[in-house]
């Protein structure tokens, strides 16, 4: 940790420091040079406020894939990241792009500001692509050696391997359910002070995603064979004590037995009393954001050996065989494609009718968006051209949009159901799992649940097959597929959510009459 | 970081070279104070500017209050390196870049 002065020579050194660390620690261009202008903003903010003598400590960290940029001001609480004045425009501007918005904390006399960027999203996707490539040929070359070395290799070696990859992510995914909804339901409960605005973007997001989803639920099952005739009552039971069950015999049961339903349902609960409480309860929102922090840290130490875990998965399908049985999984690709499709054609037609605008013209506003979003499968990298179109060309009021825009990226998830429902017909059908109504509905609740409750952080696609497929009844060795699946397919998903919101935010500014539809219908 | 001052008129033009940053935007700030009076066109040449840091856009956004009363200013010549900054904190909806 290092101490500096607030003279100007100082903000210099301290600003070409933090710049060189991000760099070095793999931050997206561009990301690191508003992070860095954004870390001299707070300390022309502090020194104006405790002159150039005063001091503060420094921290860069890297560890494993968290960055970290902590600095600590001792002296009276002081938030430079909330300016209102009219000299606020470089530091407003600035954190409106940022993707991920440094935090402000008082402690003990001490002003606390830390940045957590994150590095470009492709390196993970890339590792991930070679290890798939290494594991094929390395699968290949196995199947050279006699059947009896193939399955010793399998039963000990690479299965026991894989296990303890599974067990390292169940054992983290409790915590990590229920700190991201307390989280989420935490900020909800901000966004309600917001008035109108919080409740109508909330209601969209839900509204939308409820109905969207269950459309592309359905479509996607046009393409299975669904049973019907086997249909009885106490299969519909199964759908009742889903939601039975969702209530635990006590709180640790569902940590216990990995039950993430119930997790679900704790956070639930535990979020609305915490909202109730609100100031009484102020210290637990802290130590929340911190357990956060903490088992996000801890995703992403079982992460680092993901590419290892999809190379030692692909090898043993591929050396025990179940590879080909699966290989004929290519269709759920093209139904993720088809379902990205028709959901955003499906948009562009509604918000066009809606609203009276050309689809032509409303595609040309949305296109710089969608294909950044398509070309990086990142809604931070899509961020600022999403805000600014969002504004200027969509005619979406400014505060709404400055408030909207980052709320639906963690929130709105429509991707959740274009990906995981092909997935797990494709799944069930693959392994005599059979597709009734019942499971449907059940498969359908779940993706809901999940695109809720899992965050878009690295891992949470993981999380969420865990539980998904635990629900239904698919066996964990199909996680090396999907998750396989799910690195192809980020491109096109990232595109659906990031323009699947800006569409939607259009009809939240209309019904809250901060559109302005000269802009939209204008063909610029 | 260098600055040099062209005044024809009540246009004047300011090139500024090297870095604009916590330490040198004091100077560009002091020169804006003593050289805008009577002003009604600013333009700013930013082909040598190598780096503008966020104290530096406060004093371009200063000069930009100040020139919305007297008359315009201008940025011509921003170099790539510059334009990334403008785009990344919004400043290029607020500036005039020819």
């Amino acid at each position: 940790m290092e101490t500096f002065n607030f003279s100007n020579s100082n903000i210099d050194l301290a600003c070409e420091e933090v710049g060189k660390f991000l760099a070095s620690a793999g931050v997206d261009r561009r990301e690191a040079l508003r992070l860095k202008l954004t870390f001299e903003e707070v300390l022309l903010e502090y020194q104006s406020k405790f002159g150039e003598d005063a001091t503060y400590k420094l921290k860069c960290i890297k560890r494993f894939s968290a960055i970290r940029v902590e600095m600590t001001v001792q002296g009276e609480g002081f938030n430079p990241l909330e300016k209102e004045d009219a000299d606020s425009a470089v530091i407003n501007g600035l954190l409106a792009g940022i993707g991920l918005a440094p935090t402000y904390s008082y402690r003990n006399g001490k002003n606390y500001i830390v940045f957590t960027p994150k590095k470009k999203p492709m390196s993970g996707t890339l590792k991930m692509l070679v290890a798939i490539v290494l594991s094929v040929i390395t699968g290949l070359l196995l199947t050279l050696l006699p059947e009896g070395a193939r399955t010793g290799l399998s039963e000990n070696f690479l299965t026991p391997v894989a296990d303890l990859f599974f067990g390292a992510i169940a054992a983290v995914s409790g915590p990590f359910i229920f700190l991201s909804v307390l989280g989420s339901i935490c900020s909800m409960g901000n966004t309600e002070t917001l008035g109108k605005i919080g409740k109508k973007t909330i209601t969209a997001i839900f509204g939308y995603m409820t109905i969207a989803g269950g459309g592309l639920t359905l479509l996607a099952t046009l393409f299975f064979k669904v049973t019907l005739g086997g249909v009885s009552g106490s299969d519909f039971t199964k759908v009742l004590e889903l939601i039975y069950n969702i209530v635990p015999a006590n709180i640790f049961e569902p940590f216990i037995n990995g039950n993430s339903l119930q997790i679900i349902f704790i956070a639930v609960i535990f979020g609305i009393a915490m909202l109730m409480l609100s100031s009484k309860v102020s210290g637990v929102f802290t130590v929340v954001d911190q357990l956060s922090a903490l088992v996000q840290a801890v995703m992403s130490v079982v992460l680092e050996a993901l590419p290892f875990a999809v190379f030692v998965i692909f090898t043993n399908m591929i050396v025990s065989g179940t590879i080909v049985e699966l290989l004929g999984s290519y269709k759920m690709i093209l139904i993720i494609f088809l379902l990205v499709s028709v959901y955003l054609v499906g948009m562009v037609l509604w918000i066009s009718a809606r609203k009276k605008v050309s689809p032509a013209v409303l595609v040309k506003k949305i296109l710089p968006t969608f294909l950044v979003a398509l070309t990086t499968a990142s809604s931070a990298a899509a961020f600022s051209t999403n805000v600014k179109d969002a504004n200027k060309r969509l005619g979406i009021d400014k505060n709404l949009v400055d408030f909207g825009i980052p709320f639906g990226q963690v929130l709105f998830k429509m991707s959740e159901f274009a990906m995981f429902i092909p997935i797990v017909l494709t799944f069930a059908e693959n392994y005599g799992i059979a597709i009734t109504p019942v499971w449907l509905i059940l498969a359908y609740i779940t993706v809901w649940l999940i695109s809720f409750a899992v965050p878009p952080v690295a891992g949470g696609a993981i999380m969420g097959f865990t539980v998904v497929f635990a629900q239904l009844g698919i066996p964990m060795e199909a996680m090396a597929i999907a998750i396989a699946l799910n690195a192809i397919t980020d491109f096109p998903l990232t595109a659906m959510n990031v323009t699947g919101w800006q569409l939607t935010m259009i009809d939240v500014a209309d019904s809250l009459d901060m559109l302005d539809k000269e802009t939209l219908h204008k063909n610029n | 970081m260098t600055i040099e001052k062209n005044l024809n008129g009540t246009e004047l033009t300011v090139t500024i070279a090297g870095r604009l940053d916590t330490t040198t935007a004091p100077e560009l700030e002091a020169a804006f104070k003593e050289s805008l009076a009577g002003v009604t066109k600013l333009v700013l040449d930013f082909a040598s500017l190598e780096y503008l840091s966020s104290a530096g856009l406060r004093v371009i956004l200063q000069a930009q209050k100040t020139m919305n009363k007297q008359g315009e200013m201008i940025i011509k010549n921003v170099n790539e390196t510059i334009n990334e900054i403008f785009e990344v904190t919004g400043f290029i909806d607020i500036l005039t870049i020819e």
